[in-house]
């Protein structure tokens, strides 16, 4: 069963579009306007939105992004509400959603561990189921637009505080037309046992999505925020641009665990950032699949004593492809900790880049970050690229680095071929076992589906 | 200009202050080049050591020593630059900076697609012995060949105050102790040099004879 539903996602499906309002094509004030309006935002964050789109277009690209060239920001609708109204159980949805997500195996992942689904359809929470449980606790789990509506002060109080729209362009961008999103609200010593998942897609031609999520832990609370994503091909190119926040307090720690796997037309070009204050610990898994182009550097600054920052990334380019992910750490306090993790595949003529940045300023003293990128070729077309930057002030800090890339071994190869398993089989074990100290840090169902789709790619189902 | 090695030589080069280096040191088919560069002192610009190697099983060695002290900055960029198959490059960078000295490194491995069976590795190491010695470091590769084997790595520290203790124990003082182990910090790159007579200049520049 699971394999037809791989077939079927590989050829692409699209659903014929229904929404009840959408924005004309490309940006400027009146379009930025509209979204606002339209959904009776109070005017600081219309302000916001105006602001941004300012700083948007005074900021250049970044100088390794010039392929973006090819991507036409004029030629996309930055704002599309699909239905009007939310429903609240599955059965409410339009069946045409629904049918999409049969496809790709939704309700039968509910039955099994889900708390919480919020699930994302052009633009706009338009599903969303919240288990009692988490309500008991106090914990608030919601899309970020009613999220606004229902606590416009959490939301003012922190939202652009750790990612400001003049952070980089793509920031700017995400802060002036944003939409959906989630919002979580961990109240003090919290502990949410099951992940909270969210499910994205898109599903319209030209259009682009901007999601925005904001998770705040409180002290000693604990979360996992669980993002999968995968789209239906285009013959155009579609851009996806979210903003991540997180603040993780004292003693809190959050997990955000990351599968992108869109089609190969969408550029996804995402900023993700925690702050940690003291003995916090902020954890990301990331995985990236799909896309034609990402940019993505999960960073955590770790702004209390003994913070820690985890960061675990994983890229996989096929056939036209590139995948420049990496992860930042900046240390701003005393006997902070970073590790960074990052595993790489390129393979048909694809392109993965690790882009990375350790800092530790002065006076963040006794700090330790340990960074280890491991990037695999798998034939000679592909390429894989290595950039990352330390930046040291602190004299009695720790920090190492060490990289590889390489092929797949020889040696291994013909061990495995000579027991009896084929040459693509092989290949792909040898690349499960590659990508392993990352996989094994998603929930299972996620490792599973992550494998299975290792398998597909070099075993032949896809390219 | 630039500065070839031609087929099966084998040479060793020592640059210092006041020596002249070539945009490009170019390594010929068979040849093996050993590139060993001394900073301190009046160093001032940013220093670029462009090494190519152009031949079939080329072999390039470049080790570079960084000693700063008060107020100094030093920028060093290396490029190893492979062009040929199965030609190999190792490169070891250490610095030791005392007071508010600074280093910034930039290193780059970039394999052509011609380049089967490339073996390179790119090592940069730093010691930092004052509160207010900083380096920045930026290790990068550009891979185009698949069947190859490239590895870089990079470690700042300082001295390891458990070291030193185990040393006072041995009835060694701290400055002595963290001498010594500067000094075997060094060491591990001036015992990589082959040519003895290359190896004594070093020693005798960082008075460690």
């Amino acid at each position: 069963m699971k394999k037809a539903l791989f077939d079927n996602y590989t050829l692409g499906f699209r659903k014929p579009e229904k929404y009840v309002f959408k924005a004309k094509k490309g940006l400027d004030e009146e379009v930025v306007k509209q979204i606002s309006g339209h959904k009776n935002e109070p005017d600081w964050m219309r302000h916001l939105r105006l602001q941004s789109l300012a700083i948007y277009r005074k900021r250049a690209l970044p100088p390794w992004a010039l392929e973006l060239g090819d991507a036409s920001f004029d030629d996309i609708y930055y704002y599309v509400k699909p239905i009007d109204h939310k429903a609240d159980s599955w059965s409410q949805l339009p069946d045409e959603i629904r049918d999409t997500y049969d496809k790709i195996g939704i309700p039968q992942a509910e039955k099994k561990f889900l708390s919480g689904v919020s699930v994302q359809y052009e633009s706009e929470v338009v599903y969303k189921s919240i288990q009692s449980m988490l309500a008991k606790k106090g914990v608030i789990f919601l899309d970020m637009d009613s999220g606004l509506k229902e606590y416009p002060d959490i939301i003012r109080q922190y939202f652009g505080t750790v990612v400001s729209p003049s952070d980089n362009k793509f920031a700017a961008l995400n802060t002036s037309v944003w939409s959906g999103g989630s919002f979580v609200y961990v109240p003090p010593r919290v502990s949410i046992e099951l992940p909270l998942q969210a499910y994205f897609r898109i599903n319209s031609e030209r259009m682009g999505q901007f999601e925005r999520t904001l998770i705040i832990a409180e002290e000693g609370s604990f979360v996992h925020y669980v993002e999968g994503c995968s789209a239906p091909m285009y013959s155009t190119s579609s851009l996806h641009s979210a903003v991540v926040e997180i603040i993780v307090k004292k003693g809190a720690r959050v997990r955000y665990s990351t599968i992108q796997n869109w089609s190969t037309n969408v550029y996804n070009l995402v900023t993700k950032r925690a702050r940690v204050e003291e003995e916090g610990v902020m954890e990301w898994v990331d995985a990236n699949l799909g896309s034609r182009f990402t940019m993505k550097y999960p960073s955590v600054y770790l702004v209390g004593r003994k913070a820690r920052g985890d960061i675990l990334s994983l890229a996989y380019a096929g056939r036209g492809q590139h995948q420049d992910a990496g992860a930042k750490a900046v240390h701003l306090a005393p006997e902070t900790t970073s590790h960074i993790i990052s595993k790489s595949v390129s393979r048909n003529g694809g392109r993965t880049s690790y882009r990375g940045l350790v800092a530790i300023p002065r006076g963040a003293t006794a700090a330790k970050s340990h960074v280890v990128c491991d990037a695999l070729i798998m034939d000679r077309s592909s390429r894989s690229d290595t950039y990352p930057i330390m930046r040291i002030e602190a004299h009695d800090a720790g920090v190492e680095h060490e990289a590889t890339v390489s092929k797949i071994g020889e040696e291994q190869l013909f061990y495995l071929k000579s027991r009896g398993i084929s040459g693509a089989q092989a290949q792909s074990m040898i690349v499960n076992g590659f990508i392993e100290p990352v996989v094994k840090e998603l929930p299972l169902e996620y490792a599973v589906e992550m494998n299975r789709l290792i398998q597909l790619y070099i075993e032949g189902s896809v390219g | 200009m630039s500065f070839h090695i031609g087929k099966s030589e084998k040479k060793t080069i020592f640059l210092e202050v006041g020596r002249h280096i070539a945009d490009e040191y170019v390594v010929g088919r068979g040849a093996d080049l050993t590139l060993v560069l001394l900073v301190e002192g009046d160093w001032s610009d940013t220093i670029r050591l462009n090494v190519r190697l152009a031949g079939e099983r080329a072999k390039a060695d470049i080790i570079a020593i960084v000693v700063g002290r008060g107020e100094q900055r030093f920028a060093l960029e290396t490029v190893q630059l492979h062009e040929a198959p199965r030609a190999t490059s190792r490169l070891l960078v250490k610095s030791v900076l005392w007071e508010g000295a600074s280093f910034q490194y930039h290193g780059m491995i970039r394999v052509a697609k011609s380049a089967q069976q490339t073996d390179a590795c790119q090592r940069n190491e730093n010691l930092l012995l004052s509160d207010g010695s900083r380096v920045q470091t930026r290790p990068e590769l550009e891979i185009l060949a698949n069947d190859v084997r490239c590895t870089h790595a990079a470690a700042t520290s300082t001295v390891d105050p458990q070291t030193l203790w185990y040393l006072k124990t041995r009835g060694i003082r701290e400055e002595q102790g963290r001498r010594l182990v500067t000094q075997g910090f060094l060491e591990d790159a001036i015992g990589r040099i082959s040519d003895t007579i290359v190896q004594s200049k070093v020693r005798n520049v960082l008075h460690l004879d």
